[in-house]
């Protein structure tokens, strides 16, 4: 056989890598030809029969009256042959197929000119596992996991060997302890203590693997929060907190419907994150465009008249106010200096607006990178006086793409900033302007992405 | 006591070897024994390669108790007709308070106790356990659960900063 051919999975069920080599290891040293030699003491008479493991046969069965022991009368049963005709079986037996391995009820079909294996009743009544491989087939006792038969394919066929007969678990010292464990069903100290002899187990080992079945029945009583302490206390601990039946007992909880119809695609772990602790919204990207792409056209009216009129670039409003006069309120004062972004500008000379006039504003933004326009603001009238911050207010709501529907109520506020001088009232000293979008943007990023958003025309 | 001899008595042999004389009601509280002498009723002598003297003890201290708990409501039910509530109630309390007194051991012993009760499915006893020993857990940081529990961090910084990252609502206040 060819070893250096692709290797068996890993994965197959209850079945490591380990004894498929040494399986095939077994079969290379004695290939079917000279079976004869090296199981002369089993039956001579089964020298040349050779069985066929087939998991489409119902039964075992023989052509071959000479193989079977304790022959015996059955009920007349009919057999099925592939080719269409139907046999008339009257007996069965046993066959012994080597040390391991005894077929029980085996039918005698007399025309029958092979001998086959029912996987079916193999698994049933010898209480063994088999395993297929895309080269061999491995028979292996359910308790103890000893090999018990093994076959090997040609043509298509997996053909029961006659020769092999080996305890698998022949050990290699360096197998790492915890496979020992799997293999055997998790199993206490005491038992896998029986390995010693060829395994290197520190006791530390031994603590770690006793461990984790109990923290399997201990983690579904903890909530998420200590399941997270829980992940950072060992490795062992957080690849047992990890396990995903966990977050499921905890998802159930919250979500009781989600057992009717478990979601696939993802794991509980992720859905519990996700949904029920989100984590914290991760900052905004930075926006494509730039207060240096945008020019500001203010207008400011009284009554009819323009007191006021300039196109100023985003970037120069940032800049804030040159000097901050004496005289104005403390409140204010601190308003000017808090942290949140603001875009400000210096009104020099200063505007004096008298008693009973109505002021109006209206503030076009235009974007350099695409050569478009939008309203900010049209013609909203200052009709509030922010007398704590010494300001003059107006609003006018924001008009967004229609790429961005359900968006709305939000605000663009332009406040003059009066110079209070002791009392409001009679005339109004305006020294300065602010834009802001406070409703939601407070910061130079927010607000580009705000503005971004309008409809540019 | 008369009665007990002629119960069935049924040994409990330990991984290690020693054997435990003990009534079938008292083994019967032991699902996965219960089950065994179901399929077989002859079997008197059961191995149980997975539980060591000591905490097979320990198991078949608490299923004792259980039974006799058990059969004291039950006479008391039996002589008066029905049962008072009042003395239910303190039966079921000086239960809680042993069982409580009972789960006064070391975190090695009650890992044992949790694995055995697993394995031969001892209900009562396996909540006993998994809730005492939840309650060391909850509330605890990393670093506290290993002082109780005697674990030794193996976990590598970045580790620790990749499960850090993912479960940030679980670290908000501590940090």
């Amino acid at each position: 056989m060819d070893n250096s051919k692709k290797e068996p999975q890993n994965s197959t069920p209850g079945f490591s890598c380990a004894p498929v080599q040494q399986t095939k290891a077994i079969l290379a040293n004695s290939s079917v030809s000279d079976a004869g030699a090296s199981s002369k003491k089993l039956h001579d008479r089964m020298q040349n029969l050779r069985w066929i493991i087939d998991s489409g046969a119902s039964h075992h069965m023989t052509g071959n009256y000479g193989c079977i022991d304790d022959i015996c009368d059955i009920k007349p049963t009919i057999v099925s042959l592939p080719n269409g005709e139907q046999i008339v079986a009257k007996h069965e037996g046993s066959v012994v197929l080597n040390e391991g391995l005894v077929l029980q009820r085996v039918l005698y079909v007399p025309s029958l000119d092979c001998n086959l294996i029912s996987v079916n009743q193999l698994i049933k009544t010898s209480r063994c596992f088999v395993t297929f491989t895309d080269e061999i087939c491995v028979i292996q006792d359910h308790n103890t996991r000893m090999l018990i038969g093994v076959g090997e394919q040609r043509d298509g066929i997996y053909y029961f060997h006659q020769a092999a007969s080996a305890k698998v678990f022949h050990m290699h010292g360096k197998e790492p302890y915890e496979l020992w464990h799997q293999r055997m069903g998790h199993p206490s100290k005491q038992v896998t203590s029986l390995l010693n002899g060829s395994l290197d187990l520190t006791n530390q080992i031994m603590d770690h693997w006793f461990y984790n079945e109990a923290l399997k029945v201990v983690f579904p009583l903890l909530d998420s929060k200590d399941l997270a302490s829980c992940m950072l206390v060992c490795r062992q601990w957080r690849d047992n907190a990890s396990d995903d039946y966990i977050w499921k007992c905890i998802c159930t909880k919250k979500w009781p419907s989600i057992t009717k119809k478990p979601p696939f695609g993802t794991t509980y772990h992720r859905l519990f994150v996700t949904f029920c602790k989100p984590p914290l919204q991760p900052p905004l990207p930075l926006a494509r465009l730039s207060l240096n792409d945008l020019v500001f056209y203010i207008d400011l009216w009284s009554d009819k008249t323009l007191i006021y009129s300039n196109a100023v670039l985003g970037s120069a409003l940032l800049v804030g106010l040159n000097t901050i006069p004496a005289g104005i309120s403390d409140v204010l004062g601190s308003h000017l200096e808090n942290s949140d972004c603001k875009m400000l500008l210096q009104l020099e000379p200063k505007i004096t607006i008298p008693q009973g006039v109505t002021v109006t504003a209206s503030v076009l933004v235009a974007r350099t990178d695409t050569d478009k326009m939008a309203c900010i603001m049209h013609k909203s009238i200052f009709d509030y006086i922010d007398l704590t911050t010494s300001r003059a207010l107006s609003y006018d709501y924001l008009k967004f793409s229609p790429r961005h529907p359900f968006v709305s109520d939000i605000r663009a506020w332009v406040s003059l900033l009066i110079l209070t001088n002791g009392s409001i009232g009679m005339n109004m000293d305006v020294f300065g302007l602010e834009i802001d979008f406070c409703d939601v943007a407070r910061s130079e990023n927010e607000i580009i992405w705000l503005l971004d958003m309008l409809d540019w025309k | 006591m008369a009665r007990s001899s002629t119960e069935n008595m049924i040994t409990l042999m330990s991984s290690d070897g020693e054997e435990f004389m003990v009534t079938e009601k008292v083994a019967r509280e032991c699902t996965t024994i219960r089950n065994m002498l179901e399929d077989d009723c002859v079997i008197t002598n059961i191995p149980l390669p997975n539980v060591t003297s000591d905490i097979l003890s320990m198991v078949i201290e608490y299923c004792m108790e259980h039974v006799a708990a058990a059969e004291k409501a039950a006479a008391e039910t039996a002589e008066k007709g029905s049962s008072s509530a009042p003395a239910a109630a303190k039966a079921n309390k000086d239960l809680e308070e042993w069982d409580k007194a009972f789960m006064n051991v070391d975190v090695y012993t009650l890992c044992d106790l949790i694995l055995a009760a697993n394995y031969l499915n001892v209900s009562g006893l396996l909540d006993l356990t998994i809730q005492t020993a939840a309650n060391l857990i909850k509330g605890k940081s990393p670093e506290q659960i290993r002082k109780t529990f005697h674990i030794q961090n193996d976990l590598s910084l970045e580790e620790e900063e990749k499960i850090r990252s993912q479960t940030p609502w679980a670290f908000e206040k501590s940090e």
